[in-house]
């Protein structure tokens, strides 16, 4: 179940599969795919299943099927480091593209994309610096100054919620005044425990649902004895 | 016999070797391995130096003759220096540890000294270099120094794997460990020897007397019934000390260290530059200092947690006091023996209990250390993780072939029952990841060529040799003054918990956040304000051991007909009386539960005295059962006694419902579903991954490969249980929760006992003595049985409450 929020006056979408949807633009937005992560640890001797590139495909073919966008836009970090020729996993990818040929995909640029503008060219996507669009600027960090409210991600942010004894950790949608900050699309990717601001609005993924959540109060110390 | 040499060294330092020394170095003449059992500082390490010694004079050792394994790589320097006083030969013994610079390493290397010093875990890295074979079949004797360290643990597990492949080099190779007394060194002995080796079991000098004496406070109406700090008996430990040349104080916890080492300084006039702090998270250079001073005989008070249960002889130390429960009679038993070191001395410890139902728990280890129960140490079973590390050491080691190693495997206590398949798993995932080769593409660690199996790459080799060894701790954040200059490590969760500014006291100073950077707290002195906080570290908090838990039974049971109780019962009289006014002491054959109603709700109480893990997993089982029969919500609390049930609303409890909710029937089924049996397996993955070689740790300050392949566990667990959940380290990890956070086994002892017991069920209109605690002790957790989604929108609106 997704969640429908107003952000610059303009109707969002936040998906369970950590994605956005814009109504509007049929525009569906994702960041922080970090394709071939897994072959990289690998590489390093550490054995990671190569069925996680599988499952970020297959959720995006659902999400493509479920809202049939006109355009895919990918908020940076498309891959985690610039492929060889030989890796599987590219073929597996452009294997995937080309049964969406005629989906426009723009891709911004991030900071694992770097020197990856010719091949993300060659896999028939568009790269991008940012992408301007009223209201809204799309950047892999939205921090900063940008010509349009940004919407990026980068941070993979994830919120510590305590349920008993047990801590619950959860992908979120960080909106803050300034920025909207996407969780992390692959599976593969790790989050980062935010530390939220008081006015920040937080939308957990928590299973099949988006749920708001709202911020602490920044830490107080617990006294212990 | 040519003792002569050694002999004339001792005499030269007007001692007499002892008999058991010399069995120890005829034995080792005659080829014989074995294990020298006695406690810490009584003459130990020359038993088992001497039959090197004597054997020098005859026949003076090549290069890389000998091998000295300590657990501590602290203690490796005062070792050596130990190792080499009597030697008057030209040969000499060298350290080697994590902390030795690469030019000597180098040296090591071209020209291997006569004996190392050494760890487990550097032993390990030397099975791992190519020419292994070569330079450690010349070994003619290996000795691991305070065994009942690494029995226990993984680290053990490895050095069996070593040890293993030391012998299957050399078969005639000598092994002999030192040990303190266990509850099960025949055990311990397989597992040096191997499983099918006879050892000679020699006995030191024990048991040196031990007396083991309370502080007990006048009057028990000011006595916290309640677990507390027990800082209320300070004017008399002050008293104590001052009375004392040299105190070894122990406690229980890190956090409860730096709470008395404040307390104590802050009261020493004139002394209070005499008081050091010793705990596992501070500073390794700042510990050392503190042992250096403490054994030159300048220090008045170190404050102490196990960080010094073992260890050289500190001889200036002529008292020690244990403050809290004693936990475990094995572990006061070598504190005691911190004192009063020269050889048939007595030892003496003073216990300050941190609430009256301790004063039980001392009556209890006095009789205990008297019938000399004494706790054993269990031995790890077939750990794939430290299995699949192996093979990647092997494989580096000048490789193996898959035929001869099952063999070898099986040559330790820990694998003796290692099936085919398994190994063949384990070989399996290091060579291409596990059962099928198209989950991992790409991967390989070792690689195997016509039978013989070899490390994939020399990146692989520099990476697997960078995270060797199994020692595992919490990911830790260093605590750094701002302008350089280490305090310690201490948990990351604690440091997050921070904002800069926030005072904390650590390392015994109160301190001040600044702020964190490059995985350290930079800090500096806090002025004049109390500090707020004190870290609580994870870990660290010991169940009360069986064989004790089973003395304070007896002894309870005693205290209903003797007439003479002894100090301590005498002075908890009244609260026993308490107890069976309102309810009934529990015993040997007679458990005890209890329930009663408050503002709060229902509660229950029900004492099997099995250990707070146990009662932790019985709090859950017991909750989970009845609410299968009627849904309702429980809060839980336990201790080391027993454990609480309640609810808000009533439940009825009958004796013919408790005896089903204590049923052995389906426990595993149940306890697992209790527990949230996979949310604990996600954390305990974490040493398993590690030691499997599944996250890399790096180094602060490493080359960016490190930091592009860092994952937390957690991810790497989720990602396992999706794509290749039928792996075997995973139900290691689940495993491992059952045995060591719940300790299964134990449950399942206590439940099969408490079936031929007495049950008394009371309803009690006044909380009693051994329910208060509980009650007290707000440390509840709840039951959830609902689903993720759920969790978190609840979770979600505590923190609307909350905010």
């Amino acid at each position: 179940m997704s969640l429908e929020v107003f952000i610059a006056n303009e109707s969002l979408r936040f998906l369970p599969e950590r994605a956005l949807y814009w109504p509007r633009r049929h525009t569906l937005l994702l960041s922080d795919l970090h394709l071939g992560k897994d072959q990289v640890f690998r590489d390093h001797g550490i054995p990671i299943p190569a069925s996680v590139l599988q499952e970020d495909l297959s959720r995006l073919e659902h999400l493509i099927s479920e809202y049939k966008p006109h355009r895919l836009v990918i908020l940076g970090d498309l891959v985690h480091t610039k492929p060889r020729a030989l890796d599987r996993w590219v073929q597996r990818f452009q294997h995937w593209r080309g049964r969406y040929g005629e989906l426009q995909i723009d891709v911004v640029l991030g900071n694992h994309d770097r020197g990856m503008e010719d091949i993300i060219d060659q896999w028939n996507m568009v790269p991008h610096q940012q992408i301007v669009e009223e209201p809204f600027c799309f950047v892999h960090d939205p921090r900063g100054e940008h010509p349009g409210f940004p919407i990026g991600g980068h941070v993979h942010p994830t919120l510590k919620l305590q349920d008993g004894p047990a801590t619950l950790r959860v992908p979120v949608f960080w909106v803050r005044t300034d920025s909207t900050i996407l969780p992390a699309f692959g599976v593969f990717t790790g989050g980062h425990d935010i530390r939220p601001d008081p006015t920040d609005r937080l939308f957990a993924v928590a299973g099949n649902e988006v749920v708001e959540t709202t911020p602490i109060k920044p830490g107080q110390p617990r006294v212990s004895s | 016999m040519t003792s002569s040499f050694l002999e004339r060294w001792f005499e030269s330092r007007g001692w007499t070797p002892f008999d058991f020394q010399r069995e120890a170095w005829e034995a080792y003449l005659a080829g014989e391995s074995g294990i020298v059992h006695a406690p810490t500082g009584t003459g130990k390490t020359l038993a088992l130096w001497g039959g090197p010694l004597l054997e020098s004079v005859d026949d003076p050792p090549g290069p890389g003759a000998y091998l000295w394994i300590t657990p501590l790589r602290a203690l490796a320097a005062d070792t050596t220096r130990n190792l080499n006083a009597p030697i008057e030969a030209d040969w000499s013994v060298e350290t080697r540890t994590g902390d030795t610079s690469a030019s000597i390493r180098a040296r090591h290397r071209r020209k291997p000294p006569p004996a190392l010093v050494t760890t487990p875990e550097s032993l390990a890295l030397m099975v791992s270099y190519a020419d292994a074979d070569r330079r450690l079949s010349r070994l003619k004797a290996v000795f691991i120094d305070e065994w009942h360290e690494l029995v226990g643990n993984k680290r053990g597990v490895l050095l069996q794997l070593c040890l293993a492949r030391l012998r299957a080099l050399n078969p005639r190779l000598r092994i002999w460990g030192s040990s303190a007394t266990l509850g099960n060194l025949d055990e311990a002995m397989q597992a040096l020897l191997g499983p099918t080796r006879a050892g000679r079991l020699i006995r030191g000098l024990v048991p040196k007397r031990i007396e083991i004496e309370s502080l007990r406070p006048a009057s028990i109406e000011r006595f916290p019934w309640a677990g507390h700090l027990g800082i209320k008996l300070l004017p008399q430990v002050l008293e104590r000390l001052s009375n004392a040349q040299t105190t070894l104080l122990f406690t229980n916890t890190r956090n409860q260290a730096e709470l008395w080492f404040q307390a104590i300084q802050s009261c020493a006039a004139g002394w209070a530059e005499r008081v050091e702090l010793h705990h596992g998270s501070i500073d390794r250079a700042l510990r050392q200092s503190t042992e250096t001073r403490l054994a030159a005989g300048e220090l008045r008070c170190v404050v102490a947690t196990s960080s010094l249960d073992l260890g050289i002889d500190f001889s200036p130390v002529d008292q020690v006091i244990q403050v809290g429960s004693p936990k475990g009679i094995a572990r006061l038993m070598q504190r005691a023996g911190r004192s009063g070191h020269q050889p048939g001395a007595v030892s003496r410890v003073l216990c300050v209990p941190t609430n009256a139902l301790e004063l039980i728990e001392v009556a209890a280890a006095r009789r205990a250390v008297r019938d000399g129960s004494i706790e054993p140490r269990q031995v790890p079973l077939q750990c794939l993780d430290v299995l699949a590390q192996f093979l990647v050491t092997r494989a580096l080691g000048g490789g193996f072939r898959k035929a001869e190693l099952l063999p070898e495997i099986r040559d330790t206590y820990s694998y003796r029952t290692l099936s085919e398949a398994q190994l063949d798993w384990a070989v399996a995932f290091v060579e291409h990841g596990g059962d099928t080769l198209q989950t991992y593409p790409a991967y390989h660690k070792i690689v195997c060529e016509n039978g013989v199996c070899r490390g994939a790459s020399k990146r692989i080799g520099t990476l697997h040799r960078m995270s060797i060894g199994t020692i595992t701790s919490d990911s830790a954040i260093a605590v750094r003054w701002v302008r350089g200059g280490m305090l310690g490590l201490v948990e990351e969760s604690f440091i997050a918990r921070l904002k800069p500014g926030d005072r904390f006291q650590f390392a015994g100073r109160n301190l001040e956040l600044v702020r964190v950077r490059d995985m350290a707290a930079q800090v500096r002195l806090a002025r004049g304000t109390r500090p707020n906080t004190v870290p609580r570290w994870l870990g660290g908090r010991l169940p009360l051991s069986t064989e004790l838990a089973d003395a304070v039974l007896e002894i309870l049971e005693d205290a209903r007909t003797a007439s003479d109780l002894g100090p301590e019962l005498a002075t908890v009289r009244e609260l026993l009386e308490l107890q069976c006014e309102r309810s009934e002491l529990p015993g040997p054959g007679r458990l005890i539960a209890e329930t009663a109603t408050s503002r709060e709700g229902s509660h229950l109480f029900i004492y099997p005295f099995a250990g707070r893990l146990v009662h932790e997993g019985l709090a859950a089982l017991v909750a989970y059962r009845f609410g299968r029969l009627r849904p309702a919500s429980f809060t839980l609390s336990a201790n080391d006694y027993g454990f609480e049930l309640a609810s808000p609303k009533p439940f009825e409890v009958t004796e013919s419902l408790l005896r089903r909710a204590l049923d052995t029937t389906s426990l595993m089924e149940d306890m697992l579903a209790a527990m949230n049996a996979s949310e604990m397996a996600r954390r305990k993955f974490r040493d398993i991954a590690r030691i499997a070689g599944l996250v890399f740790q790096g180094y602060p300050g490493q080359a960016k490969t490190a930091r592009q392949i860092q994952a937390s566990s957690g991810l790497i667990y989720d990602v396992l249980c999706r794509f290749d959940a039928g792996n075997p380290l995973l139900a290691q990890a689940r495993q491992e929760v059952l045995e060591g956070e719940l300790e299964f086994r134990r449950m399942r002892e206590a439940l099969e006992q408490i079936e031929s017991m007495a049950l008394v069920l009371t309803h009690t209109e006044r909380l009693t003595p051994l329910a208060f605690p509980l009650w007290a002790d707000r440390l509840r957790h709840s039951l959830s049985s609902e689903d993720w989604a759920a969790r978190v929108r609840r979770a979600a609106r505590a923190l609307e409450r909350a905010s």
